[in-house]
């Protein structure tokens, strides 16, 4: 493996997912598993996993409360530089119309307080440098794109 | 997701045999810590070299697990990959645990 520049990762996936967390975990590792026998793919340790999987985790949680039969479609698209990926659910918009500003939570509190979720929306605007959400006729979409940095030749 | 417990200079090191701490198994993990840290004592190290995605439903996860330590207990980590360690760093989470390169050099020091 090649840690050198990218001259021509181009990858596009779209695939539709039920909203569950076994769906979430079997659609990433589809994805993951096209990216292994790609040309050239992100590097071990990048976050673009972490930051789609946080998406998926609050459609199901929030969108569709837990409801196992929504439906999301997601398009990923990888290049050289960013992964650009589209994301369409029918479940609740988001609060306020936009989503959570994501907040670093507060760990100077004792032990018993600290905070056992919430570091979602912040990992998603951390990792994200474009965040796009939009609602109409109950249909919520989000765009985000990512920085990555990729790798080439055989895994 | 399983779990392989021993005892390490009196430590005791738990590995999680699983590549993933996601939403998917979050409360399976927090469940079976649980049952398993009932009756836990001293230094505990979650041996994580495994594991090579977290999000924030495991993180959350392993702070509950850090949360319902019994008194005289302390939860440590150890072996965080790549992906798992910039999660915790990230987040800050760094700064509430120990944490180890791996397991020997957790069993080395005497936090």
């Amino acid at each position: 493996m090649k840690a050198e520049k990218c001259a021509s990762m181009a990858l596009s996936i779209r695939c539709t997912l039920a909203s569950t967390p076994d769906d979430v975990r079997k659609a990433l590792a589809e994805v993951a598993a096209k990216l292994a026998c790609a040309p050239s793919r992100p590097a071990p340790g990048d976050m673009w996993e972490v930051a789609i999987a946080e998406v998926l985790n609050n459609i199901v949680e929030h969108a569709y409360q837990q409801r196992s039969d929504g439906v999301i479609e997601m398009q990923l698209e990888f290049d050289a530089t960013h992964l650009s990926a589209r994301f369409t659910d029918y479940g609740l918009p988001m609060p306020g119309g936009t989503p959570p500003s994501g907040t670093p939570a507060d760990l100077d509190v004792p032990l018993q307080d600290l905070p056992e979720g919430g570091f979602g929306w912040f990992l998603i605007r951390s990792l994200a440098d474009r965040l796009e959400y939009s609602q109409e006729d109950g249909t919520n979409r989000l765009y985000l794109s990512l920085p990555i940095s990729c790798v080439t030749g055989p895994t | 997701m399983n779990f392989t417990s021993r005892s390490l200079d009196g430590i005791e090191l738990i590995t999680v045999d699983a590549d993933r701490i996601d939403a998917a198994v979050a409360i399976q993990f927090k469940d079976r810590m649980r049952e398993h840290m009932a009756d836990a004592s001293g230094r505990v190290v979650l041996d994580l070299h495994r594991v090579d995605f977290i999000d924030s439903s495991g993180l959350g996860a392993i702070v509950a697990v850090m949360k319902l330590m019994p008194q005289g207990a302390k939860l440590e980590l150890a072996g965080l990959t790549p992906s798992v360690d910039k999660v915790f760093r990230m987040t800050r989470m760094d700064s509430i645990f120990t944490i180890h390169t791996d397991s020997e050099s957790a069993s080395a020091s005497h936090a």
